[in-house]
């Protein structure tokens, strides 16, 4: 809490936490009373009962600022950073704390990353902002600068429904950093990148719900993304069939 | 470990399965139904619209095939058709064909990437468009116009 | 060169990180003990500014030359891990304009390359720029994402064998006879409580280093010193913007993505944990910032947090502001009698792969061992291979 905070009178906001524990076959809800502030975030609020009230409460965060993109969980139901989520927009009742969905979780809020990371390999991410300047190198660029918009959270395959529910999908953060290759290579091989989107498991899979793009903290819009990677590879596809038509004639 | 851009193992997106956990259709919070804005609005409304229409061209064929039973019978059906509750029911089939159809629409252009932008209006319109015609389509069956 | 010598790390954050990549690279063999995510502590929460050393050209010679020496080597071992876009020193005032010439010479003087623009200039390169702009000197600074730059040593010194623990706190020292033998630690997740033998500990536990000291009855002459900093949305300029001035809040701006980062304030503490986030440092904040940037006046905030500074000396110092940034290695057994026992603190993001060179190497002296840094020339593994070469710590289900 901040300062004025303490001065201020306090609420109790109740917390109901979705908490699977190492050996537990079923995950477990507890419930945490925490004094709150107006300003007071998710994350404060996690951290406070991690202090004082359970030290065995494990959830992760790093930057506090919603860049680092460790803090993601729903409450709930929704997808968000619990760094920059307000407890005032989260209504008045109790709140339901869980781990990211579409992820493996390991213990208590943590999920297992491993999925995203791996997703975004074969994605050829040279992923830095059109503004920056890559002193003296001009090969290309490495695969894993990461200073897109996109912070790696997970919130966007949490919230799609297509990898909810199909292994395969690679999901909405793989393919908008797939688009990023394609619309701006800086040396990379967007056909590669292209070919590896236009599979009926890949950029076809989507079904345009658009949630990646509503939970999205970083404005990366991956829905636009994915539908941009089909219009591209439409655009060629028509292309190519009115080349071929030509040349028969 | 030169920093270099890495090349895929295989092609394809399914490099190797994730780990994540399958949900399955409806089962808990990790499946496809939860999404609350208008892009899941639109997505969902499909979905089950389109199971709809299919329980209901079961129910078509299963209609027809009275038509081998031979004249008696199918007089019989005709009679429930004209039953108003069976009118009401079609009349949502009406509504379902209108919905499913317009969004598909919807989903034909967005799904291309064209108007992705404005991809909520969209759908607005087509419900709004198909609200209208629904009611058009009841009065007409009804009589009333 | 291979040993059989077991280190154990307290704390996740970079120092950790340097150390437990210095020493794997070594040969030795390494666990690291967090008690939550990896840079969960201070190191995830910094300002995300690789600094050129200009910061402290004037007032701290020592840590300058140590940025501007680690600034070259980072981007030569973690490439791609910058937003290699430089830096401003801006000057708005007269005030300002006379601290220019201190300042060259002493760029000059601790090798950061330093060159002046006039005004017409500055405003080009920085269009977001207050237009009183007089003057702006162009420093190396660069744009560092703080948590993924320290992953990038954890995945490498995982990739060189080091046994990294997260969710592990650290609830004691085994001592016997002046002597740390080990360390006593409570696995978060299966809530269970073991001993790991150690032929070193390396307390790198950054602003709870003191409290880790303490449990092997040792002092580690610190202060805590806290700073505000402010993330607004909009990316308001595209280079790190700092005011050409003795330093004081408030006066650096970092492009982080989409967001500008203003920062940052400096208060002493006693308490490490949760550090308070005062509303009126929040808002001079954006008083100052918006001296460099007027349109952060208007700009919607993100977040406002703090971070604790582990700072190293003993004695009064009322703002934090007065103790050198530089770091130290206090060897236990030196200070205190006790052996087995190494605290590094102090430092900056900047220069953790020099604060790892310098616990390594006490580490190596004190256990005899023969072997030399290499971590200026070994180039770092991706920071998504700390997540994609991770084993199974516990049973899968």
């Amino acid at each position: 809490m901040t300062e004025t905070e303490q001065q201020a009178p306090a609420q109790v906001r109740r917390f109901r936490i979705t908490r699977r524990r190492h050996g537990a076959a079923r995950p477990r809800v507890d419930e945490f009373n925490v004094a709150v502030g107006p300003e007071t975030t998710l994350l404060d609020a996690l951290r406070e009962i991690r202090s004082h009230q359970d030290r065995s409460l494990t959830l992760r965060y790093s930057c506090c600022h919603a860049s680092c993109g460790t803090c993601g969980m729903r409450a709930n139901g929704r997808e968000v950073l619990a760094c920059v989520t307000p407890l005032a927009s989260l209504g008045r009742g109790p709140i339901a704390v869980e781990p990211l969905a579409n992820a493996r979780v390991e213990h208590d809020l943590v999920v297992d990353m491993r999925d995203l990371y791996e997703s975004l390999e074969p994605t050829g991410r040279p992923l830095i902002r059109q503004d920056e300047q890559l002193a003296g190198r001009g090969a290309p660029a490495p695969a894993f600068a990461r200073y897109e918009d996109c912070i790696e959270c997970g919130l966007c395959v949490s919230a799609c429904p297509i990898t909810g529910s199909d292994p395969l999908y690679p999901g909405p953060a793989a393919l908008a950093a797939a688009w990023r290759t394609v619309a701006e290579p800086r040396g990379a091989d967007p056909l590669r990148v292209l070919a590896w989107a236009d599979d009926e498991q890949g950029c076809w899979r989507c079904h345009a719900s658009f949630e990646c793009t509503e939970v999205c903290p970083s404005g990366v819009d991956p829905a636009g993304a994915v539908l941009a990677l089909r219009r591209e590879l439409t655009r060629r596809k028509l292309g190519q069939l009115t080349r071929r038509g030509r040349h028969r004639r | 470990m030169s920093a270099t851009t890495r090349t895929p193992r295989t092609p394809g997106p399914a490099q190797h399965p994730p780990q994540r956990p399958l949900r399955g259709p409806l089962r808990g919070t990790g499946g496809w139904a939860r999404g609350r804005h208008l892009g899941s609005v639109a997505f969902l409304t499909n979905r089950v619209t389109g199971l709809l229409l299919i329980g209901y061209l079961y129910l078509h064929l299963g209609v027809l095939y009275l038509l081998t039973e031979g004249a008696g019978s199918w007089a019989s059906v005709l009679h429930l058709f004209k039953n108003h509750w069976f009118l009401a029911l079609e009349s949502l089939l009406i509504l379902f064909i209108l919905v499913h159809g317009l969004n598909g629409l919807r989903l034909a252009l967005v799904g291309t990437g064209v108007g992705v932008r404005h991809h909520r209006v969209w759908f607005t319109t087509a419900m709004s468009v198909s609200a209208g015609l629904y009611v058009v389509v009841v009065l007409a069956m009804f009589g009333v116009i | 060169m291979t040993s059989h010598a077991h280190v154990v790390i307290i704390g996740g954050g970079a120092t950790g990180a340097g150390v437990a990549h210095d020493l794997a690279l070594r040969g030795l063999r390494v666990t690291l003990l967090e008690r939550g995510e990896l840079t969960s502590g201070t190191t995830g929460r910094h300002h995300g500014l690789l600094h050129s050393g200009g910061r402290y050209a004037v007032g701290d010679q020592e840590s300058a030359v140590e940025c501007i020496r680690e600034n070259q080597i980072l981007r030569r071992i973690a490439p791609g891990s910058f937003e290699e876009n430089g830096g401003l020193f801006v000057a708005l005032t007269d005030e300002d304009m006379d601290y220019l010439n201190p300042f060259l010479n002493a760029c000059e003087a601790c090798g950061i390359p330093a060159t002046v623009h006039r005004a017409e200039a500055a405003r080009q390169m920085e269009p977001g720029l207050n237009p009183e702009v007089k003057a702006a000197v162009e420093v190396p600074d660069a744009t560092v994402d703080p948590m993924r730059l320290v992953l990038r040593f954890f995945a490498t010194a995982r990739r060189n064998g080091a046994d990294l623990r997260t969710f592990t706190e650290v609830t004691g020292l085994a001592c016997t006879a002046r002597t740390v033998s080990g360390v006593l630690a409570r696995d978060l997740v299966t809530e269970r409580d073991y001993e790991i033998a150690a032929d070193l500990v390396v307390n790198a536990a950054g602003p709870w280093s003191g409290q880790i000291g303490q449990m092997a009855g040792v002092t580690v002459p610190m202060r805590l010193s806290p700073g505000v900093l402010l993330a607004v949305r909009g990316r308001f300029c595209g280079r790190v913007l700092n005011r050409l001035h003795k330093n004081a809040d408030g006066d650096i701006i970092v492009p982080q993505r989409g967001l500008s980062v203003v920062g940052t304030t400096s208060w002493v503490v006693d308490d490490p944990d949760v550090p308070p986030v005062p509303a009126d440092h929040v808002a001079r904040m954006y008083t100052e910032g918006c001296k460099l940037v007027p349109a952060i006046a208007a700009a919607e905030r993100r977040s406002a947090w703090s971070a604790v500074r582990p700072l190293v000396g003993g004695g009064a110092a009322s703002t934090g502001r007065e103790l050198s940034r530089t770091f130290q290695c206090f060897d236990h057994k030196q200070t205190e009698g006790v052996e087995g026992l190494v605290t590094i603190t102090g430092g900056k993001a900047t220069t953790l792969r020099a604060m790892a060179e310098t616990a390594a190497d006490v580490v190596c002296a004190k256990l005899g061992l023969d072997a030399t840094c290499r971590t200026a020339g070994t180039i770092l593994a991706p920071h998504g291979a700390y997540f994609t070469e991770r084993g199974e710590r516990y049973d899968r289900d």
